[in-house]
């Protein structure tokens, strides 16, 4: 079991094998990646700067630290953190753009960041904040342009156009300069310039980021139809709990650089959370406030309440509301995975961002 | 291969959508060589010859550096050193392409378009100077200047692409680049063909390889140039070596890019 120290969260499961015969195989493959930023601090003012030049003060950043996992073909992966939590660092080591500081990474079988053609010709990276469109030409050109840099083959090329303009909704914007498109055009366009050669291996990163709700939604339902449809392994990062949640049924929490979590999105609330939520209404107006032998309340007020029970003892208060006050509604609920990942970020790291001086 | 054609059509119809602009800057490169010419005028009021230049070897002088402004020297560091600064770099790091290639193909397009423009500009002027312009006595001549122009034109790439990576280790290139810039085109006798500075200056200008941006090619055009061949063969060796820099220079950066990850 590769995967085994890590830690008790693991999944484990068929990206164990290797392909042969009609074995399933793992497509993403990163074991023990690190990947520390070295940068300088730089004291403020003319002082400083005039210090700087002759002595500098080196600062490491652990953007990456150990982190071990493994997709399969197919899989729609989502890779939540906040700002920060090294996500986007991360798919730049899978696509070739960053070299990491150790560790080992497989993606179809090849090393990323040497760049081979054969590599680059299967997969694909969108990066929401950088566009690869030429500004004053209608996305049509850059489109050709990209058939052309990975040798699409004609017909395929007009196939996979007519496919994706249809399920985007994008027929009469590929002739319009892309200067003149919304934000979120662009981006459809964007991921269409990156699909044109069918790549195996998708790597999203924030590609919602800035869109109003209904591109956000159009964007959504295009990944997962596209993911469904081409069996593309998509590895996605977001800070949207909805993009996550409406596409992935595995995810991978990261914060401070590590992978917190690694497991399927509704098991989430089973790790991290011991409690649930209750919310009652009253039948007729209560005291303004609760009674002392009552423990875990949130809110209250004279016609409403809500507490936070451990599991355990979600049945003893459930009973016990319900014999000491006259209720007219009352539900238990589990906390929202939005909450849950907030909690997670919270956390504080351990020993990270250590300063050396040089 | 085709897929640097692709590249070259697509800047092309990128170039189109700034055709305005374009031709309004030849329009002020047109200002500026008129000023000179005034100049030049006023100062050959008393004289016949300066240093080895007739009035009509000069006014010829300025309408070919505008020219060869225009369709030679390159202008891509611009562009190439903010997609570095900004991290859009990264599509090359992900694309099957060469970023050196793909660089020149698209300065190429960029410049025949520019080229095409402004030999409407030079040709109207040349027209109008007819009688005052020195045109080459024999046919040879304009082969060796297309030759001195293809030369001019990678080696001007060359230069400039070395200007933009420059970025992979300044944060900030733009006042190092002018610098730059200008200095160059002053050793390739932008300002004054070179032969009228000072011998020793002119000794080290003739060591240095910016003369075959301008100076060279407007020799052979003018019948001024002894060593056309010789000429050929150097700047050749240039474009040659500078290609070996650029490629490890490149690799370098690129390496420098991988680690600090924009």
């Amino acid at each position: 079991m590769k995967n085994s120290p890590r830690s008790p969260f693991v999944r484990g499961g068929l990206g164990e094998f290797k392909q042969i015969g009609n074995y399933i195989m793992s497509v993403i493959d990163v074991k023990n990646l690190n990947k520390t930023y070295k940068t300088h601090r730089k004291e403020s003012g003319l002082k400083g700067s005039f210090k700087g030049l002759f002595w500098r003060e080196a600062v490491y950043k652990e953007a990456v630290k150990s982190v071990s996992f493994s997709l399969e073909e197919g899989e729609l992966v989502g890779f939540l953190g906040p700002n920060g939590a090294g996500k986007t660092t991360l798919l730049k080591m899978l696509s070739g753009i960053l070299y990491p500081t150790s560790g080992e990474v497989s993606v179809l079988g090849y090393t990323p960041w040497e760049r081979n053609r054969d590599y680059q010709r299967q997969f694909a990276i969108v990066m929401g904040q950088k566009n690869q469109l030429w500004w004053d030409l209608p996305p049509s050109e850059s489109f050709l342009l990209n058939r052309d840099i990975y040798g699409v083959d004609h017909t395929i090329f007009q196939r996979a156009i007519d496919e994706m303009v249809s399920l985007l909704d994008l027929k009469d914007l590929l002739d319009i300069p892309v200067r003149q498109l919304s934000l979120g055009q662009r981006m459809k366009c964007e991921l269409v310039a990156s699909l044109l050669h069918q790549p195996r291996v998708l790597f999203l990163d924030e590609p919602t980021i800035g869109l109003d709700v209904i591109s956000q939604e159009k964007i959504r339902s295009f990944i997962k139809e596209y993911n469904r449809l081409k069996k593309t392994t998509v590895l996605l990062t977001s800070h949207y709990m909805q993009d996550v949640e409406a596409l992935c049924k595995r995810v991978l929490v990261i914060n401070h650089g590590g992978i917190v979590y690694d497991g399927a999105l509704s098991a989430l609330s089973e790790r991290y959370v011991d409690h649930k939520v209750i919310k009652i209404r009253f039948d007729s107006p209560q005291a303004p406030a609760p009674p002392d032998t009552l423990s875990g309340v949130v809110e209250w007020d004279t016609a409403h309440a809500v507490l936070k029970v451990p599991k355990k003892e979600v049945a003893r208060t459930t009973h016990q509301l319900l014999s000491d006050f006259s209720i007219d509604d009352l539900s238990v609920e589990e906390v929202e995975i939005e909450e849950i990942i907030r909690h997670i970020f919270a956390e504080q790291p351990d020993g990270a961002g250590k300063r050396i001086e040089e | 291969m085709k897929k640097y054609w692709t590249v070259f059509r697509v800047n092309w119809q990128n170039a189109l959508q700034y055709r305005g602009p374009t031709f309004i800057s030849i329009l002020g490169n047109l200002l500026h060589i008129s000023v000179l010419l005034y100049l030049w005028n006023a100062i050959y009021l008393g004289e016949q010859q300066l240093g080895d230049y007739k009035l009509s070897d000069l006014i010829t002088y300025y309408i070919l550096q505008l020219m060869i402004n225009s369709m030679v020297l390159s202008y891509i560091s611009w562009e190439l050193g903010e997609q570095i600064a900004e991290g859009t770099f990264s599509n090359f790091l992900v694309k099957p392409l060469n970023p050196l290639h793909y660089w020149f193909v698209l300065n190429l397009s960029g410049k025949l378009f520019e080229g095409l423009l402004v030999l409407l500009v030079g040709g109207i002027l040349s027209f109008i100077l007819i009688n005052h312009v020195t045109l080459p006595s024999e046919g040879m001549t304009m082969v060796y200047f297309i030759v001195s122009l293809i030369l001019a034109g990678v080696l001007a790439f060359e230069f400039d692409f070395a200007i933009g990576i420059l970025a992979f280790w300044l944060v900030q290139i733009n006042s190092f680049k002018y610098m730059l810039q200008y200095g160059m085109f002053f050793m390739a006798g932008a300002l004054l063909p070179l032969d009228l500075f000072p011998e020793a200056f002119q000794r080290i200008a003739h060591l240095l390889p910016f003369r075959f941006l301008l100076y060279f090619p407007i020799q052979i055009f003018l019948e001024k140039e002894a060593q056309p061949l010789e000429g050929f063969i150097t700047a050749g060796v240039w474009i040659i070596a500078l290609y070996l820099i650029l490629q490890f220079g490149l690799k370098r950066g690129i390496r420098r890019y991988e680690a600090v990850g924009k």
